[in-house]
């Protein structure tokens, strides 16, 4: 976790939780439990979405709010959850942490 | 507004560029088949879902941006000024430069009035169609052979089937594997694609054309292409139920209660998979009281 931490500017926390959301690790000052079941929430939803577009399955998404950027990668049958301050480009972020795991 | 779309679309491998206010109505677009506004609008109300969840971790907070990675390409939305700015583009593209391209266009959107509702309809670039919830599926575009959706089209995945085995075959043709699914259907949309005659999924597009009473009704029609978008995409889906309502010679407004449940069936007998045929009759039917 604490390489990822360093790979994003202002990251706050990041976890690692199985498909279910069940958190399996985390580092920094988050509510890693909570973090992961919103991710583990959002990826049906995301699934619908790939589907009806036809651009296949969600392999990561990011969700920036006025308080707090939210970035999931999905991995194997994990997903890694990191949480960071705003960005105006999270597109970026979310390709730095597909190819750094 | 148009000229920023296009501005958005220009970055290499975006697919498409659409901006919608906050009653889901499209302001603008430079979309290419098989995507709409009206796709693109119900891919806006199911991502409210997913800001909901987020949503729950501060609820005074709000969303102003998501970006979704898939596949075969990527989604990114912008929320501002009462307006959501979605893109849609192929792994192909520089996400870097979209995003710059994206911040730039909202930074001269967000210059711009708020336009009225009263004069949508003067602007070229704005959609009649008027997108709101429920949700309405995908509809899908009439292409000609030389439309340059084609060749993007052509970049895009036809998905594969969600079991081993379980694809879809144009009719005629034996299904037997995976690799059928992708050459069959994409045959069916390509004889779509070909066809002069679009069908409209829209009550805008019946050409003055009264159901008739015992019509099931556009609703369950696009009840029955969402359950079918759910299994094969939301392009293969269309083509196949275009192909099957151009048999019988209705469109989704006129299909009789009496066709319905064979165009339920005749697009099942597609599918080389039993259980796959069963659970598509369940779901297409599951709401409709047939």
């Amino acid at each position: 976790m604490k390489p990822l931490l360093n790979l994003v500017p202002d990251a706050k926390g990041a976890a690692r939780a199985d498909a279910a959301g069940n958190v399996v690790e985390y580092e920094g000052p988050i509510d890693a439990e909570t973090v992961c079941a919103v991710a583990a929430m959002s990826i049906s939803t995301l699934e619908d979405v790939g589907a009806l577009l036809g651009l296949g399955a969600a392999r990561g998404w990011g969700v920036v709010s006025d308080q707090r950027a939210m970035y999931v990668h999905r991995h194997a049958n994990e997903i890694i959850a990191l949480e960071a301050q705003p960005t105006k480009t999270p597109e970026t972020v979310l390709k730095k942490i597909a190819q750094s795991l | 507004m148009h000229d920023s779309m296009q501005k958005i679309t220009r970055v290499a491998g975006v697919l498409g560029a659409a901006i919608f206010d906050d009653s889901g109505a499209c302001l603008a677009q430079d979309l290419t088949p098989p995507y709409e506004p009206i796709l693109l609008a119900e891919i806006s109300t199911q991502l409210r879902d997913v800001y909901d969840n987020y949503l729950a971790l501060a609820e005074s907070d709000s969303i102003s941006s998501l970006v979704a990675t898939f596949d075969e390409g990527y989604l990114l939305v912008r929320n501002f000024n009462r307006r959501t700015l979605m893109v849609i583009a192929s792994t192909q593209t520089n996400l870097a430069m979209l995003a710059v391209s994206i911040n730039v266009a909202i930074l001269k959107l967000g210059r711009a009035p708020v336009p009225q509702q009263a004069g949508m309809g003067a602007q070229q670039s704005v959609s009649p169609v008027h997108q709101s919830y429920p949700p309405q599926p995908p509809p899908y575009p009439g292409m000609s052979s030389s439309s340059p959706g084609l060749h993007r089209r052509d970049t895009m995945p036809i998905d594969p089937p969600a079991t081993a085995g379980g694809g879809y075959a144009a009719r005629g043709s034996a299904p037997s594997n995976n690799v059928l699914h992708n050459s069959s259907v994409g045959n069916s949309v390509n004889r779509a694609m070909g066809s002069s005659l679009s069908i409209s999924w829209t009550d805008e597009g019946q050409g003055g054309k009264r159901p008739p009473p015992d019509a099931v009704g556009l609703s369950v029609m696009r009840h029955v292409l969402k359950a079918l978008a759910r299994r094969i995409g939301a392009v293969d889906a269309r083509a196949i139920l275009d192909e099957e309502l151009r048999m019988i010679g209705e469109s989704p407004a006129t299909v009789r209660a009496g066709q319905f449940t064979d165009i339920i069936h005749s697009v099942a007998a597609r599918m080389p998979n039993a259980a796959e045929r069963s659970a598509f009759i369940a779901d297409a039917l599951g709401d409709a009281g047939f």
